[in-house]
């Protein structure tokens, strides 16, 4: 029976906690150095080290940060990320992961605005621009179907969001993508599918 | 972006959408203002440099001959005692190391008390609550809370709180306000509890799975251990998420004094001051790592964990462990401290040095940590079928 106090390390997934990976491991791959070096230049307090250490990583915070919250706030998302990138790099915990914690980072900024945005009205087409898959003739950046898209990701609960952002955007296997929201890989999967009924729905119902 | 996943899955206009947005560049002036901005704002814990320079140049001599280097942050393995040097706190200034007590031999100590009653509750758990009138008893496997009748021992409600068995948690935990029973849901929920009607009213998307609960100026704060490193606030009222912040190394730890927030990572050897407003650290203590649950009692907070992490007594007043003692759960009543060890050993401790003053050895099984209600400790006993023991303790 579970004790209140039971072990964590002992019981989680039932793996021994001898074998449980160790966060005081970390290995490092080509240009780790560099990284290793930035990274320490950045927690003494080098603001030029920090920049370049995350000006690589930029273009896909933005993109990752534009398909979770909508253009309009990707700025302030990816800005706030870097800066608590900054902030909190100390609690960087392994160099080689400082994508993924860049991206955690981003995708919890993201999901509070989510969770505090009030939804908007929805948007209402004017018949003359058509619904559906006609709306898609003209390039999705299009104000009408990118409002499309926009109302209906915005159906989704901010963590099947994320999921499938990770998953179709950042290309990132379903084990990648649960091990990013620290969540097991059938969490990830059933949420990928629940994501995926409600957009298909959604425009399955659209008027054709 | 993988072009037959997206074919065979996403709707087109969002396969479409994405492959946009894929190709998006972020505005020329972002990184610049984003910096602008990062020169302006503190750093939260300078005293957290890790050692990494010397890892650097360790890993460019590594890398050089194309094998793995290994990276040391700055918190020792699981177990391990706390780096009391100075840079470890802001504000705890070189505190001086603090041995483990050892216990005394209990036959030398009087009787803490006595057991006036025991109860068989079968797998209806241990207890993790006293509110409203009853002890409510855990069960993680189970996913259910019981209610009984801490006078009587009579098994009331269940509520079904985790209906999925294959759902993996560690524990099942509540805590209770004048109105509402909290207890950790499953799916990233807190689940809200009427103890009027014994019935589910809501389950509040957390986003993450809960594993510590306490209360704060309506607020439920929440840990989530391996999850992810959430700590967040739940404003009760609206049943809102108000505070979602990332830390680092599992927090699982949590308490509350007064306005101030506490919380120990498992995986850390320290204790974080909490901003209520933000859910950020801003004044951190070395403390043993492998911190699992904090008592507050007057101007101290107990930390117990796993792993033979010992008990420690952090005082307020110093910012500073200043007393351990060998592994134990503790509860506290009245302003007294009491330890339960796995053993079945029952101690009242000296809340400043945690010395035993009394002692009671049960007999029969591992015992688990304990619940006063009503000035009598109940104490889980036994694996798999449970027996509630009724602890009376000395005046």
């Amino acid at each position: 029976m579970g004790m209140p106090e039971a072990d964590p390390a002992q019981t989680r997934d039932g793996v021994p906690s001898s074998r449980l990976p160790s966060l005081t491991r970390a290995t490092t791959h080509e240009g780790g150095s560099r990284v290793l070096d930035l990274i320490g230049r950045a927690r003494r307090g080098d603001v030029a080290a920090f920049e370049q250490l995350v000006e690589p990583q930029l273009p896909r915070l933005y993109r990752l940060a534009t398909a979770m919250v909508g253009p309009e706030e990707a700025r302030d998302v990816t800005q706030e990320t870097l800066v608590s990138a900054w902030r909190e790099l100390h609690r960087l915990e392994r160099a080689d992961r400082l994508e993924s914690w860049l991206r955690s980072i981003l995708l919890n900024r993201a999901r509070n605005v989510l969770r505090t945005r009030k939804r908007h009205p929805a948007v209402t087409f004017d018949p003359i621009f058509g619904h559906g898959a006609d709306l898609f003739e003209e390039p999705i950046s299009g104000l009408h179907g990118r409002w499309a898209v926009e109302d209906a990701l915005a159906l989704l609960r901010p963590d099947e969001r994320a999921v499938i952002v990770l998953h179709y955007l950042a290309d990132l296997t379903l084990r990648q993508v649960a091990e990013t929201l620290s969540i097991r890989e059938g969490t990830a999967k059933s949420r990928l599918h629940a994501g995926l009924r409600v957009l298909r729905r959604h425009f399955a119902e659209e008027p054709a | 972006m993988n072009q037959s996943q997206l074919r065979g899955d996403l709707p087109e206009p969002v396969r479409r959408y994405f492959l946009e947005v894929a190709q998006m560049h972020p505005p020329a002036d972002l990184l610049d203002t984003a910096m602008a901005e990062i020169e302006r704002t503190p750093r939260a814990n300078r005293f957290a440099a890790l050692p990494i320079l010397g890892f650097a140049a360790t890993a460019a001599a590594v890398i050089g001959l194309l094998v793995y280097t290994l990276m040391t942050p700055a918190v020792p393995d699981i177990g391990e005692e706390p780096d009391p040097s100075p840079s470890a706190s802001e504000r705890a200034s070189s505190p001086a190391p603090v041995p483990i007590a050892t216990l005394p031999p209990l036959e030398s100590l009087p009787s803490a008390g006595s057991i006036v009653a025991t109860y068989d509750v079968g797998t209806a758990g241990v207890p993790v609550l006293y509110a409203h009138g009853s002890l409510w008893l855990s069960n993680a496997e189970t996913g259910a809370l019981t209610r009984m009748d801490p006078d009587t021992g009579v098994l009331g409600a269940s509520v079904e709180v985790n209906p999925n068995p294959e759902t993996t948690r560690y524990d099942l935990n509540a805590v209770a306000d004048d109105r509402w029973v909290w207890a950790t849901g499953i799916d990233d929920t807190i689940v809200k509890i009427d103890p009027q009607t014994n019935e589910i009213v809501e389950r509040i998307d957390v986003g993450t799975m809960a594993y510590r609960l306490v209360l704060h100026e309506g607020q439920v704060w929440i840990t989530d251990l391996d999850q992810g490193g959430h700590l967040i606030a739940l404003d009760t009222t609206t049943g809102k998420v108000v505070v979602d912040e990332l830390h680092a190394f599992w927090p699982a730890a949590l308490a509350v004094t007064g306005t101030d927030v506490w919380m120990a990572p498992y995986q850390d050897a320290r204790l974080h001051r909490i901003d209520p407003a933000t859910g950020q650290s801003f004044e951190t203590f070395p403390v043993w790592s492998n911190s699992m649950q904090i008592a507050p009692l007057g101007d101290s907070l107990y930390i117990t964990g796993n792993q033979e992490r010992p008990l420690e007594r952090f005082s307020l007043v110093d910012g500073a462990v200043v007393a351990r003692m060998p592994e134990m759960n503790v509860a506290v009543d009245g302003g007294r401290l009491f330890g339960i060890r796995y053993d079945g050993t029952i101690m009242e401790l000296d809340p400043a040095t945690l010395q035993p003053r009394s002692a009671l050895v049960l007999e029969g099984g591992e015992t688990a940590f304990g619940v006063f209600a009503g000035g009598r400790l109940y104490i889980a006993q036994g694996e798999g079928e449970v027996r509630i023991v009724v602890f009376d303790p000395v005046d």
